[in-house]
C-alpha cells in the first residue's frame, strides 16, 4: 500500500489480535422535554486482547458517554456494541454475566462509586462473591488482599469505610476491585486523575504488569496527552462526540493529521471548546482548513494503512 | 526582601494517644515578586504548611517555630489579632468548585475580603466583583456576578476562584492544589488567569502536586517531602538538573519523564524511617542516611537536604 | 454501631425506657396494689394514686394501660412501616411503570383523612385492638413511603449502583444489599415517630368511646373519667395520670426519632457532597 493512497478502512484489519469489544457506529442521543443532546456521533473505537488503547478527549467531548455504552451501562441510540463478536443487546443472561465479568468498568469520580455503608474489604471482595468465584472466605482474603496490596492498599485501609479514605485512595479501591475478578479488559476513566505523580506511575506500573502475565487489555481514556502517549499502544481522539483520529499512538502524537488533534498537541493556549450544536461537522466552526462540503455533509472515516481520520478537507487535499 | 519567613516551623498532631509529626521543622521565605511553588504529594505536609500561615490547624495541633510577616510573628498573637492580618494581607484560593458556597450569590463570595477587613460597602464590592470578572476576560460581568454557584460552567467558576483572590488589596494570594480534577483546556485557562493575578499582588506560593502545572508558574520550586523540606531551587534548574533523589525520582514518575514508579512504599507520617525520611527508596544512600536527618546544604544556585552533597 | 447519642436520642431514651419500666411493673401481681376499696378515694400510702369510680386503683389500671397503648403504638407502627418501606424502596428503586402505579397509590392513600376514616371504619368493624392495628397500619404507610421513595430514588443515582450493575448484580441483590443498609436509617426514624401518632390515635378512639372496653388503655382511662363523672367531682387522679403518660410516652418517641433522623441525615456523605 503506497503511503498516498487512501481508501475506507475496515476496522477490523487494523488489529493483529483479536478483537474483544467493538462499538461500531455508536450514536447517543440524549433526550429532556425540550431539548437534545447529541453525546456521541458515530463513533467506532475497537480494543483488542492485550492493548492498551487511549481514548483522548477533553471533557465535553462524549468520552465518558461512549465508555459507558461500551461498558454496557447505558444503550446508544443507534450502533452497536459487539464482545467477542456477539452483540450485547442480544445476549443471554448467562453470557451477560460472562460479559460483565470479563469486561470491568472504572467512573471517573471515585467519590460515590463505592457502597458508603460497606466496609471497602467488603466492596473489593463483592466482585468474587457475586460470581461465586471463590469457595471459602480464606480463598476471598487472600485474592482480596492481594489485589488490594498490588494498587497500594493496606490491610487498615481495607478495615474503613469511602467517608474515610481519600480521593486517591478510593481511586485506588475502585481500581482493585475492578481486578479483583481477572478481567480481559479494564474500561478505565480517568483512572489516575486524583493521585500523585508518583502512585499514578506506580499504578500504571502494575497495570502494565498484568497486561504482561495476563493479557490485559485496557480502555485508557484520559485527558491528559502526555500520559496517554506514554501508556498507549493506539490512541482514538474525540472532539465533541465524534473520533476525529485514530491511529499508532507514536504516529499520531508525531505527525497528527486532524486539525483538532493538532491544536492538542501543539498546546494552544485556547484550545477549541466543544460545540454544542449539530453541525454536520463538530469541528467547522473553529477549523481553518474547512471547505465547502464541510457545511454539508459529516466527514467520513478515511483511512491511511492502520490510521484513520474524519476530515473532508484532508481527504480533497490528497486528491 | 522576604513577605514571610518561615523558621523552624513544627507541627504535630495529637491523635488517639499518638503524637504524629506534620512537619519537622521547616525553614522557607516567600519573597517579594516571586511565586513560590510548594511540590508534595499526598502525606508530605503541604496543606499543613498552608494551614499554619492561615492560623486554620485543627484543635489538636501542637506549632512551634516562627511564622514572620513585617516582623510579627503570626504563630504568638493570639487568634483575633492573627485573623485580623492575615484576612487584610493574604488572599486564599480554596481547592476546587466546592468551596464556593451554593447559598451566596458568587459577588458577595468574591469580595468577601476586602468587604470584611477593608470595610467595602456592598455596592462597591458588586462593582468590585464585576470588574475583576471583566478583566479575566468574562464577556458579562454582571450576569456572572449575581449567579449562584450551579448556574456557572466550570470556566466561569474557575474566574470566580482567582477573582476571589484577587480581589481586595493583598501582600500575598495562597493556592491550594488549584489543579485537581481539571482537563488541560482548563489548566491553561487557570494559568492564564494566574499570570493576570501575579499583577494585582506581591507575591504567591502554590502548592500543589502537579509538576508540569508548576513548571508553568512559578519562579522557584520547594520540594517537601514527609514533613521536611529536601530541596529549594529556581524553576528552570530543578527541571533541568534536579539535585535531590526525590526530585529526580519524582520527575521521572511523569509520563514525560518515563513514567518510572518511585521505589518502595510512600511514608506514613505516623511512623517515618529514621535518619534521612527518603532513605529507603533512594538509590543513592549510604550508611549515615538511615542515621542522621541531613542539614540543608547549598549546592549550585540550590539549597539541598541530602548526606550525597555534604562533604566530608 | 451507635457511636454516641446525641441529646434528643438521650433523652428519648430516657423517657421511653421510663415508661417500659412500667410495663414491667404491671406484670407484678395483684397483691402489690391496693385493694378495690371505697370509690373516688384520693392518693394514699394504700392507693399511690387513688382510686376510681369502680374502686380500682388506679396505678395498677396505669400500669396495665402502659401495655396496651405501648403495643398498639409499636404493633401498629411496625405494619406502617413496613408497608411503606417495602413500597418505598420498590417504587423509588425499580423506577418506570411501577413507579408510576406505586407513587399514585402513595398519593391516593395520603389523601384519604386517616382520623375520620378510622372514626368510620372502627365504628364499622366493632372496637377491638386489632382492628385498629390494622387499620393504622393500612392507613399510615404513605408518609413512609415517600420518604423512603426519595431517598431510594436518591441512591438509585449513585454512581456505586452503577457499578454493581457493570459487575453483574441483579437488581434484587442491588436492593436487599445496598439499597436497604442505606434506607434503613430513614425507616427507623419513620418507625420511631409513628409511635406517638399510633398512641394517640388509639387513645383518641377510645376517648370518643370507639376503643376497645375489654382493654384499658389510658385512652380508655381519659374515656371513663369523662363519662363517668369523675370529672366533675374533681378527682383530677383519675384522669391527670394517663394524660401525663400519653404526653410523656409520646414525647420520648419524639425525642428519639428526632435524633434518628439527626444521625442518619448526616451521615450520607451524598448531603456533603452537596456542600
Amino acid at each position: 500500500m503506497t503511503s498516498g493512497e487512501l481508501e475506507e478502512s475496515e476496522i477490523g484489519s487494523q488489529m493483529l489480535s483479536e478483537i474483544l469489544l467493538e462499538g461500531r457506529d455508536i450514536e447517543k442521543r440524549f433526550r429532556s422535554f425540550k431539548r437534545s443532546f447529541l453525546a456521541v456521533r458515530g463513533a467506532s473505537i475497537s480494543i483488542g486482547s492485550g492493548e492498551i488503547v487511549a481514548l483522548v478527549g477533553e471533557s465535553g467531548s462524549g468520552k465518558t458517554t461512549l465508555a459507558k455504552i461500551l461498558a454496557g451501562l447505558l444503550e446508544p441510540t443507534s450502533g452497536e456494541v459487539f464482545f467477542m463478536k456477539k452483540p450485547i443487546s442480544r445476549m443471554s443472561k448467562q453470557e451477560l454475566l460472562n460479559f460483565r465479568r470479563k469486561v470491568q468498568y472504572i467512573p471517573q469520580c471515585p467519590d460515590l462509586a463505592l457502597d458508603p455503608m460497606w466496609y471497602l474489604y467488603d466492596s473489593i471482595a463483592e466482585p468474587l462473591r457475586i460470581h461465586r468465584i471463590v469457595n471459602s472466605r480464606k480463598e476471598e482474603f487472600k485474592i482480596v488482599l492481594s489485589t488490594s496490596s498490588r494498587f497500594g492498599l493496606s490491610l487498615d485501609h481495607l478495615r474503613r469505610k469511602p467517608r474515610d479514605l481519600s480521593g486517591g485512595e478510593l481511586q485506588r479501591a475502585v481500581l482493585a476491585r475492578a481486578m479483583v475478578l481477572d478481567p480481559e479488559l479494564l474500561i478505565a476513566d480517568e483512572p489516575t486523575s486524583m493521585l500523585d505523580p508518583s502512585t499514578q506511575a506506580k499504578i500504571v506500573d502494575q497495570l502494565i504488569e498484568v497486561q504482561k502475565e495476563r493479557g490485559l487489555a485496557v480502555l485508557f481514556i484520559t485527558h491528559d496527552l502526555e500520559l496517554a502517549e506514554a501508556v498507549s499502544d493506539r490512541v482514538y481522539v474525540m472532539f465533541s462526540g465524534m473520533i476525529v483520529e485514530s491511529g499508532g499512538t507514536s504516529e499520531v502524537f508525531s505527525s497528527p493529521m486532524h486539525p483538532y488533534t493538532r491544536s492538542l498537541l501543539d498546546s494552544d493556549p485556547a484550545p477549541p471548546e466543544a460545540v454544542v450544536n449539530e453541525a454536520p461537522c463538530p469541528f467547522y466552526s473553529q477549523c481553518n482548513i474547512s471547505i465547502d462540503i464541510c457545511r454539508k455533509s459529516p466527514p467520513p472515516e478515511f483511512g491511511l494503512g492502520k490510521r484513520t481520520v474524519r476530515c473532508w478537507a484532508i481527504e480533497r487535499h490528497r486528491d | 526582601m522576604n513577605v514571610i519567613e518561615i523558621k523552624d516551623l513544627k507541627v504535630t498532631f495529637e491523635m488517639s494517644g499518638m503524637r504524629i509529626t506534620a512537619l519537622h521543622g521547616v525553614d522557607i521565605e516567600l519573597r517579594r515578586g516571586e511565586v513560590l511553588g510548594i511540590l508534595g504529594e499526598s502525606g508530605s505536609g503541604k496543606t499543613v504548611l498552608l494551614h499554619s500561615i492561615f492560623r486554620i490547624l485543627p484543635e489538636n495541633a501542637r506549632v512551634s517555630g516562627e511564622i514572620l510577616y513585617r516582623g510579627t510573628n503570626l504563630l504568638s498573637i493570639d487568634q483575633r489579632r492573627a485573623r485580623d492580618i492575615i484576612g487584610k494581607n493574604f488572599a486564599l484560593i480554596p481547592q476546587g468548585f466546592g468551596s464556593l458556597n451554593p447559598f451566596l450569590k458568587c459577588w458577595l463570595q468574591i469580595s468577601e475580603r476586602p468587604m470584611e477587613h477593608y470595610g467595602m460597602r456592598k455596592e462597591e464590592g458588586l462593582l468590585e466583583a464585576k470588574r475583576l470578572l471583566r478583566d479575566m476576560g468574562v464577556d458579562r460581568p454582571e450576569d456572572v456576578a449575581r449567579s449562584y454557584r450551579h448556574q456557572l460552567s466550570g470556566g466561569m467558576l474557575q474566574r470566580v476562584l482567582v477573582a476571589m483572590g484577587v480581589s481586595g488589596p493583598s501582600e500575598a494570594i495562597f493556592l491550594d492544589e488549584p489543579t485537581k480534577g481539571l482537563d488541560g483546556r482548563k489548566k491553561r485557562l487557570l494559568i492564564e488567569l494566574i499570570k493576570l493575578a501575579r499583577l494585582r499582588t506581591a507575591s504567591m506560593m502554590v502548592v500543589s502536586h502537579d509538576l508540569n502545572f508548576l513548571r508553568e508558574i512559578s519562579d522557584r520550586i520547594c520540594v517537601i517531602y514527609c514533613g521536611d523540606v529536601v530541596e529549594i531551587a529556581d524553576t528552570v534548574s530543578f527541571f533541568k538538573s534536579p539535585k535531590h533523589p526525590y526530585s529526580s525520582a519524582i520527575l521521572k514518575s511523569l509520563p514525560s519523564g518515563g513514567l518510572k514508579p518511585i521505589e518502595g512504599e510512600a511514608p506514613s507520617m505516623a511512623s517515618p524511617p529514621s535518619g534521612c525520611k527518603f532513605n529507603p527508596r533512594c538509590p543513592y544512600r549510604v550508611e549515615k542516611c538511615t542515621e542522621e536527618r541531613p542539614p540543608l546544604v547549598p549546592v549550585d544556585s540550590s539549597t539541598v537536604r541530602c548526606f550525597n552533597y555534604v562533604r566530608g | 454501631m451507635m457511636g454516641k447519642l446525641n441529646r434528643a436520642e438521650a433523652l428519648g431514651i430516657s423517657l421511653i425506657l421510663a415508661i417500659s419500666i412500667m410495663t414491667v411493673l404491671s406484670l407484678l401481681p395483684e397483691e402489690y396494689f391496693g385493694r378495690s376499696s371505697a370509690a373516688y378515694s384520693p392518693p394514699s400510702p394504700e392507693n399511690l394514686l387513688g382510686t376510681d369510680d369502680l374502686g380500682d386503683d388506679v396505678l395498677r389500671s396505669l400500669l396495665r394501660g402502659s401495655r396496651v397503648s405501648l403495643s398498639i403504638g409499636i404493633l401498629g407502627s411496625v405494619f406502617s412501616t413496613l408497608i411503606g418501606g417495602l413500597i418505598g424502596v420498590f417504587s423509588g428503586f425499580m423506577g418506570g411503570a411501577l413507579d408510576d402505579l406505586l407513587s399514585s397509590l402513595i398519593d391516593l392513600f395520603m389523601i384519604l383523612p386517616a382520623l375520620p376514616l378510622m372514626i368510620v371504619l372502627a365504628a364499622y368493624l366493632g372496637p377491638s385492638l386489632l382492628n385498629v392495628i390494622i387499620v393504622i397500619g393500612l392507613l399510615w404507610w404513605p408518609a413512609t413511603a415517600r420518604l423512603v421513595r426519595a431517598r431510594a430514588r436518591q441512591i438509585r443515582e449513585s454512581p456505586f449502583i452503577e457499578g454493581l450493575i457493570c459487575l453483574g448484580a441483579g437488581k434484587l441483590y442491588i436492593i436487599l444489599r445496598h439499597v436497604l443498609p442505606n434506607v434503613w436509617g430513614i425507616i427507623l426514624a419513620r418507625f420511631v415517630l409513628s409511635v406517638p401518632g399510633a398512641i394517640l390515635l388509639e387513645s383518641g378512639l377510645s376517648f370518643i368511646g370507639l376503643g376497645d372496653p375489654r382493654s384499658p388503655s389510658w385512652g380508655m382511662m381519659l374515656h371513663f373519667a369523662m363519662t363517668r363523672g369523675s370529672l366533675l367531682r374533681g378527682a383530677w387522679w383519675t384522669f391527670v395520670p394517663p394524660g401525663l403518660c400519653i404526653t410523656v410516652t409520646s414525647l420520648g418517641f419524639i425525642l428519639l426519632g428526632m435524633g434518628l433522623e439527626q444521625r442518619y441525615k448526616l451521615s450520607t456523605k451524598s448531603v456533603e457532597g452537596l456542600l
